[in-house]
């Protein structure tokens, strides 16, 4: 590390300095000498993202409540900065001690989506540390990941020495703490690894060797001597008792969700059939009002956040909420805190709810019908009518909204052109229904965004076997879209499609993508979920140089005795059920939610949460 | 209600945020000390703070100063003590009382520059003398406007001692002149690179010369 002073020099040669300048309230300053283990929580992404991400803040915080452990953050510097520390040979750094994330004992990175895999081999290669497990033998720098990508993480494989499954608060710990012993004794990397894959939820990719058949599919998933064949993950029992932050790192720069947090629940009772996290962080598992409303409280009063966001898949399913929101409502009214619930279903979303939840600060209104018809919402379980949307929008319209915002998803299975009208319609019809409603007031008028992602199959889906459309047929259905739009009042936005397409090759990929991976991130791949970094020039010149067909893993149709990357990974959810979802889908059947009925997933094997409440 | 003007120092860390970013964290610094701040009225309420005069990214400050308005029942030292106890590392209030002057009223500012290596101080010396250094700055609307500097400096002293730190009074407020700009302007016009320096505000003056309190 150079001297203080030249580095922060050249601090002020860069955009945004508080970046990378650390010191933020509530960032916590351990004596490095008096602690046993240091562990560097990476973000694969920006400041202003990774400060955003949840799941950091309470692992953060929950680390650095054990005295022997220190944790600092770390995050991707954005391409000006790493010129600059490139240029200066100033080593990847943790914001706290500013120390390399070299000397750390444990490097752990947070998957959150595919297209961050890029960036964790540039951190490595930052913070000088070998790309590739196997060449770093020391029990020191091991290199972890956990976040829901670990659900398939084939890709980063050779990369990783640990992946965790499923929820971090228990099983992180059990994985340091084991590193200590190890440490203590003067383990090798490999006694300590071998010892590490027995906890319950710790994958080590290294110990398991992947056979292939000759048309390129797996043929077996060999597990080492004493080792699992299959990894279960981890899920938290008690959400109530399990560590929640009572503080946060509050940054100076505005970052992307400057506000505290408060989780409400895990899980979703939805089952909508693309949507990974509904599957993967089974059993929904709550979170008392009571608990809920004393953590939001001490945050507000710790962070002096005047903003706070109750957080879930799908808050308005939150039991209590009723209950929770006027609890809420008594202290923060009258400390100017306003409360906001994203993640809210069109269904259930009440005009009782509407008015608790304007009392304190009008906020945009965003739905997402994620298809046109009730046809393909059926055929994705997303259990949503028209007559429900129409009904949300014109109670939020006899509300005050003139803004609403619709989320689609372009090319989920099944999808005709009608369906695609079918999105064009419904926008059509919510401007109807501004206009003809004599209750509204009119003045500005109504603006409907609809925004457009492509639908990218994903591991523990009923659409994992599905193929996702190529890039053509994208672009085809998109001018497609465009066209059937009737009114200017309707505003379309789509998500870049051809990262879409690398993210589904990465997210049902197998462990031939390694190469692929270094190989683009040699070519200068990073950042390639940011419209401006990502190169597909880059990309597919990396496919071709290690021979590897992208095509076989985006646009390919497993059949369902296929033996998948992941297939060794347990999350609770059987593939029976899946491969019934995917029937169902096919049938345009819907499956009820958890509190409905249970549908015999396979998660009520963590005996716990919904599926053990009174139906 | 009252306003209440607070003085504090921004140093270490803290140089790296903006003034924008200062405004936000001063709206979380009373939240944490829990003061009876005011809220505006009207459709949207939000506390009333005002900073007296920006500071630059990346310039340490012994002398900054910020306006708020609490409601009545808060002492002066209360309110020093209560923020004091919340406000970050690099963040030191010194100091907690009613606006005697406007912040319009603040037209000088006094800089202390401290350089990492030796140089030619007469040469800078004589430069900073000139009546008329003539230079451009580019405006808000991106045009660029020739100013004179020379008219801009009021005073300065050179001391070499373990380092060489130069003060200087320069004009501020309403026609600012940032000491960066000063010896960008020097380096431009004579060719000599001075060593990297660090730039510490330490007053903030009226026309007579006055604290600005």
């Amino acid at each position: 590390m150079l001297e203080n002073k030249e580095f922060e020099r050249l601090l002020l040669t860069v955009q945004k300095p508080g970046r990378y300048s650390g010191g933020e309230q509530g960032s916590i300053v351990k004596d490095k000498s008096k602690v046993d283990v240091r562990f560097a929580f990476c973000f694969p992404d920006t400041y202003e993202i990774g400060m955003s991400h949840l799941g950091m803040k309470i692992l953060y915080s929950q680390f650095n409540s054990k005295e022997y452990l220190w944790c600092e953050r770390v995050f991707a510097p954005w391409l000006d900065f790493e010129q600059v520390i490139r240029k200066n040979n100033i080593p990847l750094f943790a914001l706290e001690s500013r120390d390399s994330v070299s000397q750390f004992d444990i490097i752990g990175f947070t998957l959150q989506y595919e297209l961050s895999y890029t960036n964790v081999l540039n951190m490595l290669d930052l913070a000088g540390i070998p790309l590739r497990s196997r060449d770093r033998e020391e029990l020191f720098n091991i290199v972890v990941a956990g976040g829901p990508c670990v659900c398939n993480p084939e890709p980063l494989a050779e990369f990783i020495d640990a992946f965790f499954l499923g929820e971090g608060e228990e099983v992180d710990l059990e994985f340091i703490e084991l590193y200590r012993q190890c440490r203590k004794n003067g383990e090798t990397k490999q006694e300590f690894l071998r010892k590490a894959a027995k906890i319950e939820g710790v994958y080590v990719p290294s110990l398991y060797n992947v056979e292939y058949n000759p048309d390129g599919t797996i043929a077996a998933v060999n597990a080492g001597q004493g080792v699992p064949p299959r990894v279960k993950k981890r899920s938290i029992k008690d959400l109530d008792r399990v560590f929640y932050p009572d503080n946060f790192v509050v940054p100076y720069i505005d970052i992307v969700h400057d506000r505290a947090v408060e989780e409400v629940f895990r899980g979703c009772i939805r089952g909508c059939r693309f949507c990974q996290a509904g599957f993967i962080y089974r059993p929904v598992r709550e979170k008392s009002a009571e608990v809920v409303n004393a953590q939001a409280r001490a945050l507000c009063e710790n962070t002096g956040y005047s903003d706070i966001s109750l957080s879930s898949l799908s808050t308005s399913d939150y039991t209590q909420l009723e209950k929770l929101l006027s609890e809420m409502l008594e202290w923060s009214e009258a400390q100017k805190v306003s409360l906001s619930l994203p993640s809210l279903r069109i269904d259930n979303f009440s005009k009782q709810l509407m008015e608790k939840v304007m009392r304190v600060k009008k906020t945009g209104l965003t739905f997402a019908p994620e298809a046109g018809t009730q046809r393909l919402r059926d055929v994705i379980n997303k259990n949503i009518t028209e007559q429900e949307i129409i009904d949300t929008c014109r109670v939020a319209f006899e509300g005050g909204y003139a803004t609403v915002k619709l989320y689609f998803m372009l090319g989920l299975p099944t999808e005709t052109d009608d369906d695609l009208l079918g999105i064009a319609q419904l926008g059509q019809k919510i401007v109807d229904e501004f206009y003809s409603n004599p209750k509204v007031k009119k003045g500005k008028g109504v603006t409907v965004t609809i925004s457009i992602s492509t639908f990218v199959p994903k591991p523990f889906t009923p659409f994992e076997f599905e193929p996702q459309i190529d890039m053509r047929e994208i672009d085809r259905r998109q001018q497609f879209l465009l066209k059937s739009l009737t009114t200017k009042k309707i505003q379309l936005n789509y998500f870049e499609a051809k990262t879409s397409f690398l993210e589904g090759v990465l997210a049902r990929g197998d462990r031939r993508l390694c190469d692929v991976l270094e190989s683009a991130f040699k070519k200068g791949c990073k950042f390639d979920s940011w419209d401006e970094c990502f190169s597909e020039k880059l990309w597919t010149e990396a496919f071709s140089e290690c021979g590897v067909d992208p095509a076989f893993y985006a646009n390919r149709k497993r059949e369902y005795d296929e033996i998948v990357p992941w297939g060794h990974l347990d999350y609770g959810v059987t593939r029976e059920f899946l491969i019934n979802e995917n029937k169902l889908a096919h049938e345009n059947k819907t499956t009820p939610n958890c509190r409905q009925k249970c549908s015999g997933c396979g998660a009520a094997t963590y005996g716990e949460g919904v599926c053990f409440e009174k139906r | 209600m009252k306003s209440v003007r607070v003085f504090y120092k921004k140093k270490g860390r803290m140089k790296f945020v903006s003034h924008l970013d200062m405004n936000r964290y001063f709206l979380r610094l009373v939240k944490l000390a829990k003061l009876p701040i005011w809220y505006t009225e009207g459709f949207n309420p939000h506390p009333y703070i005002t900073f007296a005069l920006p500071l630059s990214l990346g310039f340490e400050s012994e002398y900054e100063v910020v306006d708020m308005r609490v409601e009545d029942g808060c002492g002066f030292e209360e309110i020093k003590t209560r923020l004091s106890q919340n406000a970050v590392e690099g963040i030191e209030i010194f100091g907690v009382d009613s606006p005697k002057l406007k912040p319009s009223e603040i037209l000088k500012a006094e800089y202390r520059l401290e350089f990492d290596g030796e140089f030619d101080t007469e040469g800078l010396a004589e430069f900073l003398k000139r009546d008329s250094i003539i230079a451009f700055k580019k405006t808000k609307k991106g045009v660029e406007k020739q100013i004179n500097l020379g008219e801009m400096i009021f005073d300065f002293d050179i001391n070499e001692n373990a380092s060489t730190v130069v003060e200087i009074v320069l004009s501020a407020g309403e026609s600012n002149l940032n000491p960066l700009l000063l010896i960008d302007t020097y380096t431009e016009m004579t060719g000599i690179r001075l060593p990297e320096f660090a730039v510490t505000r330490t007053k903030l003056l009226t026309r007579s010369g006055e604290l600005f309190v």
